[in-house]
């Protein structure tokens, strides 16, 4: 149950996270590194890509929370983009789309971060 | 009791049979002519011959000694063998005994109480004899292997035969053994009389009584037995015509047990003689063993880590003579001194560290263990000097566990070649035996953690369970019921229900993200402020968004809630509701189900002006019969051996499945729980799944 990878690639100053697997209580400190690392880096501008994410429970969507406020706080933002249709369930459920954007393909989601860099 | 009474019975009879032999002599056969039993009465001999024979099957039975008593064993064989000896030098001096036994009884009958008394004497020294040779029996039968029965059971066989052919085979009689009187010799004498001298080396053998004495036994033994069996073996054979005269049988029992006795006794001698050398070591062996088992036993089970460390340099310095002993215990990688015997702290701890790292460094070349003799010459140690002690030898060994490094044992004498060649040994055990001490008090401790942490988990759980609402009182037109199953001993979810004032219930479910200790702890702290904020609020929306602020306030940004609160008036049976977040409520009407989702926002996600537009509050009205089924997220997520997922259409279907009107609460929830038991079954790992049945009457 704890098969997960996190994949990074970097356009611009935009970075994208590409989650495959499971994402729970276990696996979920990779994911949080992988935030870490960017955030170290300065590089809030972040999109993470959903499209391959087979599952999420809550200790997953914690990891987005422990991080959001202070992304927020420097001018930065998590968008979620490709989500299957378990897991844009959970996002609803929970109302996770009043907190995110969350977007149908990648593409959608970097054109916003193009359109809003004034 | 029964086999007493045997023994009694054959006793009597051997006592009889002995007396009664008495009453044949010789005469009553001379006149046949038979020039070969001229001088004995073969009736006699027969009766003699059953007497022994009986008198020998009852000593054998007759457990002498409980248990294995060694040295008392010795002690009574060497008594039994002094008063032989007393008895044959008195009957050949001219005391009343040596009348009576020099007296010429035979071929004439008992003619006074003399004689019977007489008679009672011999068979009293017959008993004796065969008591010794009893004796001599379970010192051959110790440490038995499987022929020593075979081979002693032969040789009382060839014993007996020999005996009772000593009635008419007279070249079996050692004093004629050399005269050639011109009758022909029977070739079955000489060949009996091997096989008996056969059997007696073969017995001889048996002497592994000897490996239990300690060296002063043997020595003991040794001067004792030398002088003493040249002796008695002696006295007997002076003594054998005395009893010649009162029965042949009678004479070569005693001759030919005596016989035995010699050559046992004087095989067991050399037998020891041999032995003598190594005596002192193997006793040396044996005290270590014992020293070492001491070791094991009372540092076995001390708890106490420094207390550990002081016994074991206490009994190590016992054990191998050493002046002081000093142990390190490994500690995050690093060496420390813990442990020292026959030194002081002070000075153990002057001690630069290098010392003890360069010893480290030869035990890691020489596998572990090393053993110096002399200090200031050894090349291994040349290099390695502390002007602060003067050390002779030292023995030194890594304390390890299964290829883990636990610590070092020192042991240092001032003077040169202090230790036993054999010491390194005996040296390693001590340190083996200091591992697996010191990797129990390891256990121990993790254990001892382990119980506590279990401890708090159960009353965690306990307190848990007592937050659970219980029964409201019956009468009122609803039920409702609850269940949650956890997924470890405490868990994140809650739900509970209660009356405020006569005309609402209010109900609440939630989840705390998280599992475990922590989750049941925010979900404990929740309940409190829910409950408290309840009553002074109309709306389950008020009442939700205060609990937001609560939860923004004291709880990390990674730990939401999902919530459901309901409130029901029963008067007007209206219904209201908000979903912060949570799974949908279904509402169980006569004809199918209807799911309930109002747009809603998790708790603790968000600050308060945002959650207030986010969340809806919804309301319908109940009718009788109908029902409102709320549960957390544990049931759709659990998994079955396939690992797929219960999920929402499952739940959907088993609603719908339900006779909602016809069916109580309690039966309403048992019927889902156990569609989602059976759909599990085979796994044990699950999230926590809780229920609430709100069924309107």
């Amino acid at each position: 149950m704890s098969e997960f990878e996190v994949k990074r690639k970097d356009i611009d100053d935009i970075s994208i996270l590409y989650l495959k697997g499971y994402l729970d209580a276990h696996t979920a400190s990779d994911f949080e590194s992988a935030l870490d690392t960017l955030v170290c880096e300065e590089r809030v501008r972040i999109i993470v890509n959903l499209s391959e994410l087979v599952y999420i429970s809550s200790a997953g969507l914690g990891v987005f929370m422990g991080f959001i406020e202070d992304i927020r706080k420097k001018n930065g933002d998590i968008k979620m983009a490709e989500p299957s249709k378990k897991v844009m369930r959970v996002f609803e459920l929970l109302g996770f789309q009043v907190l995110y954007q969350i977007f149908e393909n990648e593409q959608e989601a970097v054109e916003k971060y193009n359109t809003s860099k004034k | 009791m029964l086999i007493m009474k045997k023994i009694k019975i054959k006793f009597v009879i051997s006592v009889l049979l002995f007396i009664t032999a008495f009453v044949f002599g010789a005469e009553s056969f001379s006149s046949y002519g038979l020039d070969f039993f001229l001088g004995i009465s073969p009736i006699r001999e027969m009766l003699l011959f059953m007497s022994i024979v009986f008198l020998y099957q009852i000593i054998v039975r007759i457990r002498w000694f409980g248990e294995i008593n060694l040295m008392r064993r010795l002690q009574f064989l060497g008594l039994g063998l002094i008063i032989i000896w007393l008895w044959t030098i008195i009957s050949g001096s001219n005391v009343f005994f040596s009348k009576v036994m020099q007296k010429e009884i035979t071929p004439i009958l008992i003619r006074s109480l003399s004689d019977l008394f007489a008679i009672i004497t011999v068979f009293c020294f017959l008993f004796l004899v065969i008591a010794m040779l009893v004796l001599l029996k379970e010192l051959i039968f110790i440490q038995q292997r499987k022929n020593t029965e075979r081979n002693y059971k032969i040789l009382i066989f060839l014993l007996f035969l020999v005996i009772f052919s000593s009635v008419w085979m007279e070249e079996l009689l050692p004093e004629r053994i050399s005269s050639w009187d011109g009758s022909p010799i029977d070739p079955l004498g000489p060949i009996l009389y091997t096989l008996l001298f056969l059997f007696f080396f073969i017995n001889g053998l048996r002497c592994k009584w000897i490996h239990y004495l300690n060296k002063s036994q043997k020595l003991l033994i040794l001067l004792v037995g030398s002088f003493l069996i040249p002796v008695i073996i002696i006295s007997i054979i002076d003594i054998t015509p005395i009893f010649q005269h009162y029965g042949r049988v009678i004479g070569s029992s005693v001759k030919f047990i005596s016989l035995f006795f010699g050559t046992y006794i004087s095989m067991s001698l050399i037998g020891i003689l041999f032995q003598l050398p190594s005596a002192g070591i193997m006793d040396r062996r044996m005290k270590d063993l014992k020293l070492l088992k001491n070791l094991s036993a009372s540092i076995g089970s001390v708890l106490d880590i420094d207390e550990l460390l002081a016994k074991s340099a206490d009994l190590t310095k016992n054990i191998i003579n050493a002046d002081f002993i000093l142990m390190e215990i490994k500690e995050n990688g690093q060496y420390h001194i813990q442990g020292w015997h026959g030194i002081n702290k002070k000075k153990a701890e002057d001690i630069p560290p290098e010392f003890f790292f360069k010893i480290r460094r030869e035990l890691e070349y020489n596998e572990n263990s090393i053993f110096i003799n002399d200090f200031s010459r050894d090349q291994r140690v040349k290099a390695i000097t502390y002007k602060g002690m003067s050390i002779g030898s030292m023995l030194a060994s890594f304390i390890t566990l299964k290829n883990e490094k636990l610590g070092v044992l020192y042991a240092f004498s001032k003077e040169k070649f202090a230790f036993m060649e054999d010491s390194l040994g005996i040296f390693c055990s001590v340190a083996d035996q200091v591992a697996v001490s010191l990797k129990n008090l390891e256990l121990f401790n993790i254990t001892l953690e382990q119980q506590v942490y279990k401890e708090e988990l159960r009353v965690a759980h306990e307190a848990q369970m007592r937050l659970l609402p219980h029964k409201l009182l019956p009468g009122k037109e609803i039920e409702i019921e609850g269940m949650t199953s956890t997924a470890n001993e405490v868990g994140g979810d809650l739900y509970d229900y209660y009356l405020v004032g006569d005309n609402r219930l209010d109900i609440v479910i939630g989840d705390v993200s998280g599992k475990g200790a922590f989750a049941a702890f925010n979900m404990a702290e929740l309940k409190g402020v829910i409950q408290a904020l309840a009553p002074h609020l109309k709306s389950p929306k008020e009442i939700l968004s205060e609990t937001n602020e609560f939860i923004r306030r004291n709880f990390k940004p990674d730990m939401f809630t999902t919530m459901i609160y309901a409130i029901y008036l029963f008067k007007e049976r209206e219904f209201r509701f908000v979903r912060a977040g949570h799974p949908p409520l279904c509402h169980l009407k006569k004809k199918g189900i209807n799911w309930l989702e109002p747009k809603g926002l998790g708790l603790g996600l968000t600050e308060k002006e945002k959650f207030n537009n986010a969340l809806a509050e919804d309301k319908i009205l109940l009718a009788a019969g109908e029902a409102v089924f709320f549960h957390t997220d544990g049931i759709e997520e659990a998994r079955n051996q396939q690992e797929e997922e219960f999920g929402e259409e499952l739940l959907t279907e088993t609603l719908k499945g339900i006779d909602v009107i016809n069916t109580d609460a309690r039966r309403i929830i048992e019927q889902v729980f156990n569609r989602v038991d059976s759909f599990i079954t085979g796994t044990s790992v699950h999230d926590d799944m809780s229920m609430v049945l709100l069924k309107i009457k």
